[in-house]
């Protein structure tokens, strides 16, 4: 069984007993009855911006992925969402003797968060996801500096030409949003990104993919600000 | 309460990025390495089996400052013999330094000819040239047979050529 496969079920099965935890409250409404839900069954869209690459390329980072999001809730459960953002790079990696570039490239994801808490009356939410994403992308490498010690040869401004690719990606999340007045919502999210495929060919593998990252790092994490225009203000449920 | 429960969210809200961004990490080669031709030696036998020359040096020829790869190196049983990057065609001379050994047999030449492509595999070996040998020949003074494994040289780790010898007993 492959590492990354482990890491997921080991997520899974870390986040089962909240799951678990969330079924057992009993919820009852105003006229005495045992209810499913507490909240409504449609919450409302809620539509957020990624704050974590614009951050990242302040401090240094040398690629971004610029990202909206847009959800609807529903029971505060089920969270179907539709990501996509453009993404580029420019990236001289220390040590290295290249550049990598990635001119602006759409991505999409789609997938949808579970709520766990979903039956809590709690200002937030606190969730696992799952998403699809697929980006196709223009890359190439510049300014490549190569040399044959032996020979005292070395070459420098070489280039790879541009090569074109299309890339999809699975992801296995973690995330909280919490609000901070009226619909304005705050929040990050972990993300385990498995990649599936990718087109490259040719001379040069695809590295900083569109949407996923360094194809080299599994890991991805989002620092969110949402607004979520909701349907209803309040709920008429109790939790005993 | 609920209220400092919550504000102590929000605090773990932005600290947790900054945390995780900070424990971010990437590594990197030094530079990007050309593949170059590992040489393997191996006795004339059924089958082969691998063998050590007592004391072999090696050297290109038209190396602008006559630098010496090997020298005079004893019981060796592979040496590289990196392409030129500027060139098309480079030879090695290999050198039996033993004094068991007299001319004619005293050295052989090896020689490669190739075209190459720039590559990129992973970010942290970097751009590289992959090597496709397109010709290889070899002198048989005391080399009894070599062979070409593969014309692709993309790796510094596989054997890209074997020449053979016959044992001494």
């Amino acid at each position: 069984m492959s590492q990354k496969i482990k890491i997921i079920l080991i997520l899974l099965v870390m986040l089962l007993p909240l799951a678990v935890q969330a079924k057992k409250s009993v919820i009852v409404n105003e006229q005495g009855d045992t209810v499913k839900y507490l909240h409504p069954k449609f919450n409302g869209i809620t539509i957020g911006a990624d704050l974590f690459s614009p951050v990242s390329n302040i401090i240094g980072q040398k690629y971004g992925n610029y990202e909206m999001s847009i959800d609807a809730g529903f029971y505060n459960r089920f969270y179907p969402i539709y990501e996509f953002g453009i993404s580029y790079a420019n990236d001289t990696p220390d040590g290295a003797n290249y550049t990598y570039k990635v001119s602006p490239s759409f991505y999409n994801r789609v997938g949808m968060n579970y709520n766990i808490l979903y039956n809590k009356d709690i200002p937030g939410i606190l969730y696992v996801g799952l998403r699809y994403g697929f980006s196709f992308a223009k890359y190439q490498l510049t300014d490549i500096t190569t040399s044959s010690p032996y020979w005292e040869v070395t070459q420098t401004n070489l280039s790879i030409p541009q090569s074109k690719s299309v890339a999809h990606w699975g992801e296995l999340m973690l995330g909280l949003q919490v609000k901070l007045y009226k619909g304005l919502m705050m929040g990050w999210s972990v993300r385990y990104k498995l990649l599936f495929a990718d087109s490259s060919k040719g001379d040069a593998k695809q590295w900083i993919i569109p949407g996923y990252g360094k194809s080299n790092s599994p890991l991805g994490f989002g620092f969110t600000i949402n607004y979520r225009f909701s349907a209803n203000k309040k709920t008429n449920n109790y939790i005993k | 309460m609920v209220r400092r429960v919550i504000s102590l969210s929000k605090v773990i809200i932005l600290l947790i990025p900054i945390l995780l961004l900070s424990a971010c990490g990437e590594e990197y080669c030094e530079e990007g390495t050309s593949g170059m031709p590992l040489v393997g030696i191996y006795a004339l036998q059924t089958p082969p089996v691998e063998a050590k020359i007592d004391s072999l040096t090696v050297y290109g020829v038209d190396q602008v400052n006559d630098s010496i790869l090997y020298n005079n190196v004893s019981r060796i049983n592979s040496f590289y013999t990196p392409l030129n990057i500027s060139a098309e065609e480079v030879k090695y001379v290999l050198l039996y330094e033993s004094r068991l050994i007299g001319e004619p047999y005293k050295r052989d030449t090896l020689t490669y000819k190739y075209h190459k492509k720039l590559t990129f595999e992973t970010p942290e070996c970097g751009a590289s040239y992959t090597f496709i040998i397109d010709e290889f020949k070899y002198t048989t003074h005391s080399i009894a047979y070599a062979e070409l494994i593969t014309p692709e040289v993309n790796s510094i780790e596989s054997q890209t050529v074997k020449i053979y010898y016959v044992a001494e007993d």
